[in-house]
């Protein structure tokens, strides 16, 4: 097949969307790293300039969309075309999710910081390696059309999904024995969260890379139930804490 | 990891129930213009009361297949059909075949609206008449008012019946060539590019109609605006160079298309 559309002007239009959202990615994966370097670095300065990049992802999201809504309702596209529009517009809002969910990330960071840390924190960096690489293959699958990179990203998450799990059993474990980590343990159960939310996202838009390729829905994911609840502590025997009570997953929007 | 297809979008009316009786099947025909080979071995089946649209480019052997499903190539000067194509079950290329008859049952519908030079009821009871279908005056006004009803005139037209149908507008005269077809109580109506001549809001109310009529009759479009196969087919068949190059779900020919011919016709990668 002819590559390109005997309208050459529809091709432009198409690559500056790719062009957009790799741009848009971009912006993202640098603002989670961001984030990170600051809660390893513990640098407050680096964490507190981080929220007010999402506005710039935010107007990102807008832009785009409103040129995928253009391309529909000019170009009224069909078949790879149309599930490439569908999808970068997908995309883009799970790109927002995650500049919000990094966001969160380094404002809880910021406030951490300045308390000893835990040792979790390690453990909290690495899942963070895990949610970086997670953006970055998703990204570099839907700009290279790439189903195997796609489907890796897919496998990977629930790698990310486990150690989530481990570090909600070893952060609730911390706050039971010592009372006084709660101020900084919360705070960095959210991160945590956070950081295994990222990671969906990516996931989410690798299924959409196999979508625009393969025209073909990748089954829904079933609704996870994970162990990052209270039944957690209470198999344990463990008394919960007033502090956590209620509060862990509310931030969830899966 | 379940792999789930696009799904076949639901009929556009659930209640009408989806005749899955096989009221067209072609196989292996074959079209030549003395030389050339206008159609190349089609095999294809047309389900009752579906909507089928033939699309492809000028040229590609659509509207050549689709006047061989009312025998319409017999009157060309070295056209040369060759094949099966059967009208429930029945071979319509039978030498006991009358054409006249099959033409009834498989109505037409053409690009350009061509109303008999004579009223407007006249050309709706044209039919009727000449095959003999009503009995009384009484049941021939009844056919003509059941006819333009079912092809959305009824109202604009039932005070001027005796105005001559050339008289109308470029859409209505398009729905009253459809009064005239379904006149004749037809099974199938053959619709070759019916809205190419109409304006936006002409086309829109055929469109409207052919949702309706589908209820009732099975019916083939040859389309050039894909836009509108989209819109008013359930399955779509796209030929190319005499090829039927995809058949399928009209949803997934539009979504994710098998053959790259197809994918580069309607995403206008062509040529």
């Amino acid at each position: 097949m002819n590559q390109e559309h005997t309208v050459k002007s529809f091709d432009a239009a198409l690559a500056k969307l790719d062009r957009a959202l790799a741009r848009m990615g971009g912006a993202v994966e640098s603002q989670l790293a961001d984030a990170l370097e600051a809660l390893d670095r513990r640098d407050p300065q680096l964490a507190g300039g981080i929220a007010e990049r999402d506005s710039e992802i935010d107007r990102d999201e807008q832009s785009i969309n409103l040129d995928c809504v253009r391309l529909l309702a000019l170009r009224q596209p069909m078949a790879t075309d149309l599930r490439t529009i569908m999808s970068v517009y997908k995309t883009t809002g799970h790109l927002e999710r995650m500049g919000d969910h990094a966001a969160g990330f380094a404002r809880r960071a910021q406030e951490i910081i300045t308390r000893p840390p835990l040792a979790e924190t390690a453990g909290v960096l690495h899942l963070g390696k895990m949610a970086q690489e997670a953006v970055r293959q998703a990204l570099d699958a839907f700009i290279d059309r790439d189903c195997d990179k796609a489907e890796a990203v897919h496998r990977r998450d629930d790698e990310v999904d486990a150690l989530y799990n481990q570090l909600f059993r070893d952060i609730t474990a911390a706050m039971s024995r010592e009372p006084s980590a709660i101020a900084v343990a919360t705070p960095l159960l959210f991160m945590a969260k956070s950081l295994e939310r990222i990671a969906d996202q990516a996931a989410d838009i690798a299924q959409t890379v196999l979508f625009m390729v393969r025209g073909e829905m990748p089954g829904v994911n079933p609704v996870k139930l994970a162990n990052n609840n209270f039944s957690v502590i209470s198999t344990k025997n463990q008394p919960s804490s007033p502090a956590t009570d209620g509060v862990i997953g509310q931030e969830s929007d899966e | 990891m379940i792999n789930l297809r696009i799904p076949a979008s639901p009929a556009a009316d659930d209640t009408v129930a989806a005749g899955q009786n096989v009221k067209f099947a072609a196989r292996d025909v074959n079209v030549h213009y003395g030389n050339k080979h206008a159609i190349r071995g089609i095999d294809i089946d047309i389900l009752e009361n579906e909507v089928v649209a033939f699309i492809g480019p000028s040229g590609c052997g659509k509207s050549t297949f689709l006047r061989c499903l009312n025998r319409m190539n017999d009157t060309l000067d070295g056209c040369k059909v060759s094949g099966d194509i059967r009208l429930d079950g029945e071979d319509i290329y039978s030498p006991s075949v009358d054409v006249v008859h099959l033409r009834a049952r498989v109505g037409m519908v053409f690009q350009k609206p061509n109303p008999f030079p004579k009223s407007i009821y006249d050309n709706v009871a044209y039919g009727p008449r000449i095959h003999g279908l009503c009995a009384s005056q009484d049941e021939l006004d009844a056919t003509v008012e059941r006819s333009l009803r079912g092809a959305g005139l009824w109202n604009e037209v039932k005070d001027r019946l005796a105005d001559p149908g050339n008289g109308l507008s470029g859409g209505q005269q398009q729905r009253l060539c459809i009064a005239r077809a379904i006149a004749v109580e037809p099974e199938v109506i053959l619709m070759d590019e019916p809205c190419s001549a109409l304006d936006p809001i002409a086309t829109g109310l055929v469109e409207q109609l052919i949702d309706e009529l589908r209820r009732r009759y099975t019916i083939v479009i040859v389309t050039h605006n894909m836009q509108q196969a989209a819109r008013v087919s359930q399955k779509t068949a796209f030929f190319h160079l005499g090829d039927l190059a995809e058949f399928g779900e009209t949803e997934a020919i539009f979504t994710n298309p098998r053959d790259e011919r197809t994918q580069g016709y309607i995403t206008g990668r062509y040529g």
